[in-house]
């Protein structure tokens, strides 16, 4: 395994001042004494031996450290190369609901398969050579997975088919569009990531597609930040509602209900997009918006990433979060397939008596739609 | 204006010595000194070739003198380090033996060679070699030059009233120069008057700025021009030529502050002396000890707009009838020798640093606010209240650190101040109310100046705690308290502790206007945005501008005493130009040739420094040099597209002949020289197109006008 001072130096680790303000932000320390990014990387810079399973794996990757750091050290992208060694040598993390969420990429991986997955979809609203697409994500597959959570992620594609109707786009959705591939990433496997995304790529380019409509937070980073799609452009969904809003455009129906919007990490803090989802909320009238205390660039992590180590620490994470959502709001807005299963999780089993509902942004935003407003 | 004619020396051949210095092991150590002196020696017009240890030495420069005078040699050729640094010392130990200054050339093997070849032995000897045979082709075409000299005026423009300005005009002023302090708020005396106690001293800031204020408003020979700001300077060291943009007070000079028009304006703002935490009205004093006391009407608050008068009562109330809405806007020209930048600095705004809350929570304050806050002459007569309910706050913590040191969303640097800052204010609120609780959050504690770590020492007597551990967040409890949660990184334990009050230690920042001071001065700035100084260690008032001179702030964070060094500094350097009257123009500034300038005006085009003019109408229309702006970089001979333009001393042929000697070979087959044959003799001025070393042709050889550019 590479010597951690490699991988420390890669991350600028050694930059590090040690002023504790990425203990004091992170979600996982918030839970759990032990952990502390900045103690890991003096205990790295020390020579201590950072390759343990109860380290490398529980953190959750949101940037929350990387936001604040006078320094710019990036901590996930140093537990990202201590992740790559671990897996490589098979002491990889715990994977939750049976590997299954893992098993899917790496099926896809192989380049060959091609995923049946679109039987959901009105031909009346898709085009098949659109310049726009609608990159769907692992959503499809999520709704068979979590039915038991009652779905939501299907909803979720049609509402954001809707959306786009209405701002005048029939987008174009590929059969052969595979996993993005952030899940392997990001727990190390750089091998099936690699694939995935020469697939992707693949597929992408000879498609001709010229912009990329995402509502998946994770798809839109790693595509941006990983892949190499020149002159295609990458697009969130409620960047492009935000943009159609007023002087004429986009309109939207009055909804009820008090709610506060939750932050995905890699939307908010790894794209820096927070106003636009916010703007459209705002448009809608008759809806009240609260802030969460840590909201924006401070806002905390929905306690697991890549589908792994759901625990006690993750749960915590959870149960402070929807707390702090129920403390200003009855209705939790998320904005991410997976932040959606995991509030959601726990809200029907640790957090039960926690007076709070989840519901999708797109969901959200597609329902104020109706009756409402001119088309772009 | 006449063409510089250069004195004529007799031709003789040139006798050239070589000196390859070893600079100890600088060179030595890569280069094989021994040998590249040898390879000297075989070079047609060598007539003396050494190497030696250190040539920039006494006894270096007495061998120089004396194998001037022993062989007879009329050029020198010195191998060593950059001409930045000992080009006057050889020259100088030239001129000592009687050769013009003009004839030592110097090449540099050591940041050219030794010093980026370390681990090419062998290859670094090669090429110091070459660089040596280039420097000999120059030095043989070396021609004596004299150095012009150009009257310095006896009067200074310092720009900026801070403590620093201020320091700065009062010594110039009492050496006997005249000085013009431009001020572009309506009183002097900048940070250091905002302050309420200085470190480590906790003297009364106002107390100790304010007779220094009003030394410099009555001093005879200071002129202060307040509401005024440099829109445009021209001219060089010793002749500058300062336009400034003068904003009417609309108050006549008999003013006698006494405040009654305030109390008659209807118009209410906030007041940036005080920060924005207390207001004024559209005509006001900016603070009890303004200089000059006279008031100022803000026009653009003020609600007469141009001619139309619209309220009248401060017309009304003034009893000496001071007030006069007709005065204009003036543009003035300053002529000066000297200029002092003394523009001060900004301060970091922490809205952007969402975590502290700032602008959230109106408990979380700044240092800046602070100061006003507990100054007795503030919004709240000194009492230290918090901004939300005016109570006093029993807990009281500081956040150190805040935009300083911080590469994502602040300023890299360390702001110098804010450690000594937070340590004074805290000794403050203890001096006031022992009982409050003060804790600092901190990442390092610099406390380095004479005095600091006493007053350091003394804050932890008093019991002000040190965390070391920056919160990661500042939230509401919602019940009017606010909590800071962090890491204590010395225990490695998180806390949480909660505050009634919070206050930011912000850094300091170049000042907004910066780049508008930068351009219109010809600054540069350094990485940080702040002026740049000449060199960091040997020249750090100095500006690569010469007659241009840094002071306080504006040249990097600093506190009062340092300020105060650099403007005693800047004063000094100031005077020096002055107290001569006249200083040495270096003799590579370019001569024009009429017979071939056609005046098109492409060289004052590019001209960096506005040292090239269009004088005269149509065919008479020819360029002309201001020796004394000029900084001999060559950009306008290069330009001439007619080579009406010779770089004096830097001449064509003394180029082409080091690019000929680059480019031959190294050791020139037996009987012929590698190069078209030397013209031997000095060319003290032009030489004729026609023996040009260039072989493109000419489309005619008495227009010079090079086929290329045809």
């Amino acid at each position: 395994m590479r010597p951690v001072s490699e991988i420390l130096h890669e991350a600028r680790a050694y930059h590090c001042y040690s002023c504790g303000k990425c203990t004091a932000v992170c979600p996982v320390a918030a839970v759990d004494p032990e952990f502390s990014p900045r103690r890991t990387v003096e205990r790295g810079m020390a020579g201590a031996d950072l390759y343990r399973e109860d380290l490398v794996w529980s953190c959750v990757t949101c940037r929350a450290c990387l936001h604040v750091c006078p320094e710019n050290v990036d901590f996930p992208a140093f537990i990202l190369g201590l992740r790559r060694e671990m897996l490589a040598a098979g002491r990889g993390p715990d994977h939750t609901h049976g590997e299954m969420l893992q098993t899917i990429p790496r099926l896809l991986a192989k380049g060959t398969l091609l995923p049946k997955r679109l039987d959901w979809a009105d031909p009346s609203t898709v085009s098949r050579d659109s310049p726009v697409m609608l990159f769907l994500g692992c959503g499809p597959y999520l709704e068979t997975v979590f039915g038991y959570l009652g779905g939501g992620h299907i909803e979720i594609a049609k509402a954001a088919i809707e959306i786009l109707n209405r701002l005048g786009i029939k987008p174009r959705l590929l059969e052969a569009e595979a996993c993005c591939g952030h899940d392997m990433l990001w727990t190390g496997d750089t091998a099936t990531f690699e694939q995935l995304r020469a697939r992707n790529e693949a597929t992408l380019k000879a498609s001709g597609v010229k912009k990329i409509v995402f509502t998946c937070p994770e798809c839109y980073a790693t595509l941006k930040d990983r892949y190499d799609l020149k002159g295609v452009e990458l697009v969130h969904l409620s960047e492009l509602v935000a943009g159609a809003l007023g002087n004429g455009g986009l309109t939207l129906s009055s909804q009820e209900g008090r709610v506060t919007y939750q932050d995905p990490c890699r939307l908010g803090r790894h794209l820096g997009i927070t106003k636009p989802p916010r703007e459209v909320l705002d448009a809608i009238p008759g809806l009240e918006r609260a802030e969460m205390g840590h909201s924006g660039g401070m806002a905390r992590c929905c306690g697991i990433s890549a589908w792994i180590q759901c625990n006690a620490i993750a749960k915590q994470m959870q149960i402070a979060r929807v707390k702090e959502a129920s403390g200003v709001a009855d209705t939790l807005i998320t904005n991410c397939p997976k932040c959606l299963v995991h509030f959601k999780c726990v809200l029907k089993e640790e957090g039960k008596d926690i007076p709070l509902k989840v519901e999708d942004w797109t969901v959200l935003v597609a329902r104020s739609l109706k009756g409402g407003g001119t088309h772009a | 204006m006449p063409e510089e004619t250069v004195k004529e020396t007799p031709p003789e051949a040139p006798r050239v010595g070589v000196y390859v210095c070893h600079c100890g092991l600088n060179i030595a150590g890569t280069v094989d000194c021994e040998a590249v002196a040898k390879y000297a020696e075989t070079l047609p017009g060598v007539a003396r070739a050494v190497d030696y240890r250190y040539m920039c030495s006494d006894p270096g420069q007495e061998l120089l003198k004396k194998d001037i005078r022993d062989h007879k040699l009329n050029r020198l050729v010195v191998a060593s380090c950059s001409p930045r640094l000992h080009e006057p010392t050889f020259r100088t130990a030239a001129e000592d033996a009687g050769m013009n200054r003009y004839l030592v050339e110097m090449a540099n093997i050591r940041e050219h060679c030794s010093w980026v070849h370390l681990r090419e032995k062998a290859g670094a000897t090669e090429k110091a070699k070459d660089l040596v045979r280039m420097a000999v082709s120059r030095a043989m075409l070396l021609g004596p030059q004299v150095e012009k000299m150009v009257p310095v005026r006896r009067t200074a423009a310092v720009i900026g009233a801070g403590v620093a300005g201020i320091q700065a005009s009062l010594d110039l002023a009492d050496a006997g120069y005249h000085v013009y302090l431009i001020e572009k708020t309506p009183s002097i005396g900048g940070r250091m008057a905002q302050i309420d106690k200085t470190f480590p001293t906790m003297d009364c800031s106002i107390c100790i700025l304010a007779p220094k204020m009003s030394e410099a408003g009555r001093h005879k020979n200071i002129e202060i021009l307040t509401n005024s700001t440099v829109t445009a300077a021209g001219g060089y060291v010793g002749n500058f030529v300062l336009t400034v943009h003068k904003t009417p007070r609309y108050v006549l000079k008999g003013c006698t502050a006494c405040g009654d028009c305030a109390r008659a304006c209807p118009v209410v703002a906030p007041n940036e002396f005080d920060m924005g935490l207390a207001s004024r009205k559209a005509i006001y004093s900016p603070f009890a000890q303004a200089v000059p006391s006279t008031y100022t009407i803000d026009r653009a608050l003020c609600l007469n707009k141009g001619h139309v008068m619209a309220c009248e009562r401060c017309i009304q109330a003034c009893q000496p009838k001071a007030i006069d809405f007709t005065q204009e806007p003036a543009d003035v020209q300053l002529e000066v020798g000297t200029v002092i930048v003394a523009t001060g600095a900004g301060t970091f705004d922490p809205t952007k640093l969402e975590e502290f809350g700032y602008r959230r929570y109106p408990d979380v304050i700044t240092t800046l606010e602070f100061e006003r806050l507990i100054n007795a002459g503030g919004p709240t007569q000194g009492h230290l209240v918090r901004l939300s309910d005016q109570r006093e706050p029993k807990r009281v913590a500081f956040i150190q650190c805040v935009g300083s040191r911080d590469l994502r969303r602040g300023n890299a640097y360390c702001s110098n101040i804010c450690c000594m800052e937070t340590v004074k204010d805290a000794l403050l609120i203890k001096e006031h109310w022992p009982d409050v609780a003060i804790d600092v959050y901190y990442m390092d504690i610099r406390a380095f100046g004479k005095g600091f770590e006493d007053l350091y020492r003394r804050a932890r007597e008093e019991g002000v705690r040190f965390i070391r551990g920056i919160p990661g967040e500042v939230t509401p409890n919602g019940n009017g308290t606010l909590k800071l949660a962090g890491e204590n990184t010395l225990l490695q334990e998180r806390y949480q502790e909660d505050y009634e009050m919070v206050i930011l230690s912000i850094g300091l920042e170049p000042q907004a206007d910066a780049t508008d001071v930068q351009r219109v001065l010809t600054l540069s700035r350094s990485g940080d945005g702040f002026f740049l100084e000449a060199h960091p260690k040997l020249q750090p008032v100095d500006t690569p501008t010469k007659g241009i001179f840094l002071a306080g702030c504006a040249e990097s964070p600093k506190d009062i005493r340092d300020s105060v060094t650099q403007a005693c500094a800047a004063a000094s350097r100031a005077n020096i130009l002055m107290a001569k009257g006249e200083i040495h123009v270096e003799a590579i500034t370019p001569i024009i040739h009429d017979d071939l300038c056609t005046g098109c005006g492409l060289c004052v085009k590019v001209c960096p420094y506005g040292a090239i003019f269009m004088e005269g109408e149509g065919k008479g229309r020819k360029a002309r040099v201001v020796d004394a702006a000029c900084s001999g970089c060559g950009g306008c001979g290069a330009e001439c597209m007619f080579d009406a333009i010779e770089n004096r001393h830097f001449t064509n042929e003394q180029i082409f002949a080091q690019i000929d000697a680059a480019t031959s070979r190294r050791t020139p087959p037996r009987g012929r020289s590698s190069r078209s044959p030397a013209t031997g003799a000095p060319t003290p001025g032009r030489t004729s197109p026609a023996s040009r070393a260039c072989s493109t042709p000419r489309t005619s050889a008495s227009s010079g006008r090079c086929a290329r550019r045809a």
